[in-house]
């Protein structure tokens, strides 16, 4: 087996003359928790969906779990769990009849073990007490768990999952993420694809950015966010700690102060030994707010010179 | 795959409504026929149903011949026009692709369920009417003289046996018909993601065939319309049956079943999946 | 898999229509004839005019376009050179056969046997049974199935040319063809064309050409199944079935029906054409010409006939002047009418010659009434 559960080397999907992804060079290691940020129609979905062999490549190529796709397809699905832009059921089914057709339509898994597989993956995602009522009686959240418990009904090893908190309250996603941290912590490489900032970051250990059709980064989370050599005190005395660090401050905010340096330590010491009270201080860290401006700028205008030439 | 999809077909509440409307359809003529005891003089109207108010038994065969031009090829353009372009707007096809499913096999299971379809929905035509023929009509004259045989229209006499196997034969035929209908709706299916467009286009091409049937310059490609045969079924009717027609009618309809099977797996196995 | 989506495709598509041509070429190119051994026309012609006692079994299909128009009471005899026929034959010999004329919500059939005749209608569930026999009768379906259409036209035709069409393949065998153009400059008929199963010289598919569109026959009869062995005799014994009549008819008394007419004798000659020693018990027919140029010359009542006349101009007739009454003619691609009416008597005169030749034929009529 690979290092990567996922490579893809110049995967390009044009849609007429609409270039939806764009020489894409995907790597998403083993094991990782990989978040694909990207505003809407930055070719996220479009990626999956040729992942999954759903959408087939202009030119470029892709390998799922070590095995190309769509070539290999019908042996790389098995092992792989999606929900793709949103769930999807037969509305005129119950949930439980939905998953037990689903997991009957396709290959592998004894018959006499499906109750016992569907009853699983309803209860990992909350759903254990469903009644018999059809899917189109059910409410935005709870189809959005019924489509990731489909996801989960084979014991996946690679989860693909397309904007999976969707219409889910605060406590659903709270749980989806500590039931996709489980997940994580048992084997399960997880990449989930996202506009919400907030999301990829409170989940994700690694990060690619995409924007109009282009991976623009990916990086780990844990070094796109490292020290960026300045230190953020707040002091209820700033007059004094400016006329002290004269020359380090670089911005002042009211009772903010960022100051250069590496050890928020020694900076204390130094302000509170010259009498000026510290309430608060820390290195100051990139957001990943601040990541994502900077790069899809710099994108925006790569794409133009690139639509010149 | 092929037991996901009868187990969804026979779940689906609009499948029974097409299955009692076309019940429906036979019954309604029956019971006026019976009330009023007025039919079609010899020769107009529906085939056998002037000769209907003599014998119920012969009810089935001139209910199927009510239901042939419209009603059949409406039921089967809205379930077969579902088929793909169903799942495609509902979401669901895209994750029977990942489960994965094979494309071919996916339309290999969808033309076994219209195939279900079909053959049930002129089975079920074929028993109710078999009933309410003989509820309102009787068994025929000779009934209490113990024989209960049906007149071909050759003039000799059915028997049971005889009867019951002439209309599985019509039964088998038809069912084939309306499967060819059924695989170009899959076809169309395939082709759109909008089920009303590939039922509307189901119906075009019967409109289509059913106009040129009788025009003489249309006359080269008669013999290719998927509508021209439907009727040979009348044949398996006369004594000896007449088997001519029924056999072109067979290869014509295996033929257009052979091209749009091939056509929708032409389409759909590189087709791009984004709904 | 790169870079394939686009290209796959058209080979798909492609293999699907090339599929689908092999299936309608499958349908519609004509297998090889294969070789019959056939004799030399002449010898061919004379083994068709004496296959009668041949058995067979078979379906044929015939259609006309004779554009005739609608004349009352002969709406089922002029449907046959309007349209397309289904006809099913069990032929055990000349006095022994059964001929079905199927329609699509019933059927008509004619047995034949030993003499009598009897006749089913499965529309009015009727099976009637012809007592004695009339040499004159209308067109049924029986007249348009090859053997006996072919058998006819040679018998009328029997001294006119032959020359020999290429085989073709009918019903499965391989078929030997001739064709006949009769001699008669004013006939209406071009050629006629007899293709036969070689050894048995049973006619398999008649086609008759019209002069007005020498492109294409006006009416084509082809057995498309045929199989050479005698009929069960089940299948030739009529019965009557339960809750159906039976009723038993005179066959129609033309004779009398004529007598009551009154009508003169036919002249001896008519537009140059000598009459024929044909239904001598008919008094007032009279048949004219020889070959396939002929006419017939049926005596009417005065009010038919004016009936007729007024129709037949309405649908389109030319009216033809006579010395006394009305007269118009109606042509058709292989047919000409002309119908007089003036007085007690009307005359329909009915041929394959041009209508110039029935309007000579109409017009020293006229003058021999006067």
């Amino acid at each position: 087996m690979s290092e990567s559960v996922i490579t893809t080397s110049g995967l390009t999907k044009r849609f007429g003359r609409v270039v939806a992804v764009d020489h894409v060079d995907l790597d998403v290691p083993t094991g990782v928790r990989f978040g694909l940020l990207g505003p809407n129609g930055s070719g996220k979905t479009t990626l999956v969906r040729m992942l999954l062999g759903l959408v087939h490549a202009t030119s470029g190529s892709a390998t799922v779990l070590g095995e190309p796709v769509p070539r290999r397809a019908a042996a790389v699905l098995p092992q792989v769990g999606a929900l793709v832009e949103g769930p999807a059921a037969w509305g005129h089914l119950s949930g439980r009849a939905n998953l037990r057709l689903l997991d009957a339509a396709g290959p592998g898994g004894r018959r006499r073990d499906r109750r016992r597989r569907v009853d699983e993956a309803l209860d990992r995602v909350g759903l254990a007490g469903i009644d018999r009522r059809p899917v189109k009686a059910y409410s935005l959240g709870m189809r959005q768990r019924l489509g990731i418990a489909a996801a989960l009904l084979r014991a996946p090893r690679l989860l693909l999952l397309d904007e999976p908190t969707n219409g889910l309250d605060p406590r659903g996603i709270h749980e989806m993420r500590d039931l996709l941290v489980a997940l994580n912590a048992t084997g399960t490489t997880v990449v989930l694809s996202s506009h919400l900032l907030t999301e990829v970051e409170a989940l994700c250990t690694r990060v690619g950015i995409m924007d109009a059709g282009r991976l623009v980064l990916a990086d780990d989370l844990a070094s796109l966010r490292a020290p960026t050599g300045r230190i953020r005190v707040r002091t209820p005395a700033p007059d004094a700690a400016l006329a002290l660090l004269d020359g380090r401050v670089e911005v002042r905010d009211h009772d903010l102060l960022t100051v250069r340096g590496d050890d928020p330590a020694e900076l204390n010491a130094l302000l509170v030994g010259a009498g000026v009270p510290v309430t608060a201080i820390d290195r100051e860290r990139r957001s990943l707010e601040d990541v994502v401006l900077d790069v899809t700028g710099s994108g925006n205008d790569r794409f133009e010179g690139q639509a010149r030439r | 795959m092929i037991t996901t999809e009868l187990v969804l077909m026979l779940r689906r509440r609009r499948v029974w409504l097409c299955w009692a409307l076309l019940c429906l359809l036979p019954t309604v003529v029956a019971v006026l026929l019976a009330t009023t005891r007025l039919a079609p003089p010899p020769g107009r109207g529906g085939a056998f149903l002037s000769a209907v108010l003599s014998d119920g038994q012969l009810f089935p065969a001139a209910a199927l011949a009510l239901v042939l031009p419209v009603f059949l090829p409406i039921t089967v353009a809205i379930v077969s026009g579902d088929a793909i372009a169903g799942e495609a707007s509902a979401g669901t096809l895209r994750y029977l692709l990942v489960r994965p499913v094979g494309r071919l096999r996916l339309l290999l299971a969808k033309l076994v369920s219209v195939a279900a379809f079909t053959l049930l929905a002129v089975v079920l035509v074929t028993v109710t009417s078999y009933v309410v023929g003989v509820l309102a009509f009787g068994f025929g004259p000779d009934a209490e003289l113990g024989g209960s045989g049906i007149t071909s229209l050759s003039g000799a006499t059915l028997t049971p046996l005889q009867l019951a196997g002439r209309t599985a034969g019509t039964v088998g035929y038809l069912a084939l018909c309306m499967l060819t209908l059924g695989a170009v709706g899959i076809f169309f299916s395939t082709l759109t993601d909008s089920p009303l467009a590939a039922a509307l286009g189901v119906l075009a091409v019967v409109v289509t065939s059913a106009a040129l049937q009788p025009l003489d310059a249309a006359e080269a490609v008669r013999t290719f319309l998927p509508t021209q045969h439907w009727l040979a079924w009348i044949d398996l009717f006369r004594d000896p049956p007449l088997l001519d027609a029924v056999r072109t009618g067979v290869e014509v309809q295996l033929g257009w079943i052979l091209v749009a099977f091939g056509a929708a797996w032409a389409n759909f196995t590189t087709k791009d999946v984004t709904s | 898999m790169v870079a394939g989506g686009r290209r796959s495709l058209s080979r798909r598509a492609l293999l699907v229509g090339a599929g689908a041509a092999a299936l309608v070429a499958a349908g519609t190119v004509p297998w090889p004839a294969g070789a019959t051994g056939a004799p030399d026309p002449a010898a061919l012609r004379a083994r068709i005019r004496a296959s009668a006692a041949q058995p067979y079994t078979g379906f044929a299909e015939a259609s006309g376009r004779l554009g005739l128009p609608d004349l009352p009471q002969l709406g089922q005899a002029i449907a046959l050179f309007t349209g397309t026929t289904r006809i099913r034959v069990f032929h055990a010999g000349p006095q022994r056969w059964r001929v079905d004329e199927l329609t699509a919500a019933g059927e008509r059939d004619i047995y034949h046997l030993d003499g009598v005749e009897s006749s089913w209608d499965f529309g009015s569930q009727r099976l009637t049974r012809i007592v004695g026999t009339t040499s004159v009768r209308l067109p049924r379906a029986a007249d348009l199935l090859p053997p006996d259409l072919a058998r006819r036209i040679l018998a009328a035709a029997p001294d006119d040319p032959v020359e020999a069409l290429p085989d073709r393949r009918v019903a499965g065998r391989a078929a030997a063809g001739i064709r006949v153009t009769p001699a008669d400059p004013d006939t209406t008929v071009a050629h006629v064309d007899v293709w036969a199963d070689a050894t048995s010289g049973l006619p398999l598919r008649v086609e008759i050409t019209g002069r007005a569109d020498p492109g294409r026959p006006v009416l084509t009869s082809e057995l498309t199944s045929v199989d050479l062995t005698a009929p069960a005799d089940d299948v030739l014994v009529p019965t009557v079935p339960p809750g159906a009549t039976a009723a038993e008819v005179p066959a129609a008394d033309l004779a009398g029906a004529l007598r009551v007419l009154g009508p003169s004798a036919p002249p001896g000659e008519l537009a140059g054409r000598g009459r024929l020693p044909r239904f001598p018990d008919l008094p007032g027919i009279g048949v004219y010409g020889t070959g396939l140029g002929g006419f017939v010359l049926v005596p009417v009542t005065g009010r038919i006939a004016a009936q007729a006349v007024d129709g037949a101009a309405a649908a389109g007739g030319v009216p033809v002047t006579v010395p006394t009454g009305r007269a118009v003619a109606v042509s058709t691609p292989l047919l000409s009418v002309v119908i007089r009416a003036g007085g007690r008597r009307g005359a329909l005169l009915v041929g394959t010659v041009s209508p110039a030749v029935l309007a000579r034929a109409v017009t020293e009529l006229a003058g021999a009434a006067r």
